[in-house]
């Protein structure tokens, strides 16, 4: 039985294995390179903006200028 | 007069034996008809753009179900990839190696070839002694695993980082 029908058999699928194999590769970087590498994957970075009457609000409360 | 008469057709018959060995000198359809022996690569990951559109000769793979290698002209396949070192061979004849978490790459009828992967960089990048530390830690963890799954998710993570520290003392890195 190969590798990849014992991990399919326990009900993994390929995007966990991914995900898997890409912290097993990141944790193994020079040190220099893993603190920018460790932010993939590890923790997931949200932008919100809220919006008024149709408009962006910024963080000060004011509308946000609209850039095209 | 006999002997003159042969002599006089020996310069003619030499050449028609030369046409006739050049005719019967065979060659490949593919080199027949075009020289084209390279392809358009494209090789990325989320943090890195290794080739973009680039021409390479040739791109050694590990999928699923095999280890494979693309040439020009390859049929159209589409592969999920594995852990493993990615060979691209470049059209000057250097060999880059990458290594690869898992991804996939798609071979198209025109002969272009993308691969997107996960997690993608050089064997130099690796340190070795923290990759031996992740191995017997990943090793231990898969005898401490309570259920199935667990179990095979450690497995995953050992499997990958037995690859990568075969590939670096392969590369001796």
């Amino acid at each position: 039985m190969s590798a990849f029908t014992v991990w399919r058999n326990a009900g993994i699928n390929y995007i966990r294995y991914s995900s898997i194999n890409a912290r097993a590769v990141r944790d193994c970087l020079k040190a220099d390179l893993k603190a920018d590498a460790s932010k993939r994957g590890e923790e997931t970075i949200i932008k919100a903006i809220r919006f008024e009457n149709g408009k962006p609000i910024g963080p000060d409360g004011k509308p946000l200028p609209l850039k095209f | 007069m006999s002997l003159s008469r042969h002599l006089l057709r020996a310069p003619r018959l030499i050449s028609c034996c030369q046409r006739l060995a050049v005719s019967q000198k065979r060659s490949y359809a593919a080199e027949a008809t075009a020289a084209r022996t390279e392809m358009e690569f494209t090789f990325a990951s989320p943090s890195d753009v290794y080739y973009q559109a680039a021409q390479v000769k040739q791109v050694d793979v590990q999928g699923l179900s095999g280890s494979f290698g693309v040439c020009f002209n390859h049929v159209p396949t589409i592969a999920a990839l594995m852990p493993g070192v990615v060979t691209v061979h470049e059209l000057d004849g250097t060999q880059k190696r990458i290594f690869v978490s898992s991804g996939a790459i798609t071979v198209n009828n025109d002969s272009t070839v993308q691969l997107l992967a996960e997690e993608a960089h050089p064997l130099e990048r690796f340190d070795k002694q923290t990759v031996a530390s992740n191995l017997s830690e990943a090793t231990s963890a898969v005898s401490a695993a309570r259920d199935e799954k667990e179990r095979a998710e450690a497995q995953i993570r050992v499997d990958c980082l037995q690859t990568l520290q075969n590939a670096l003392t392969a590369a001796a890195l």
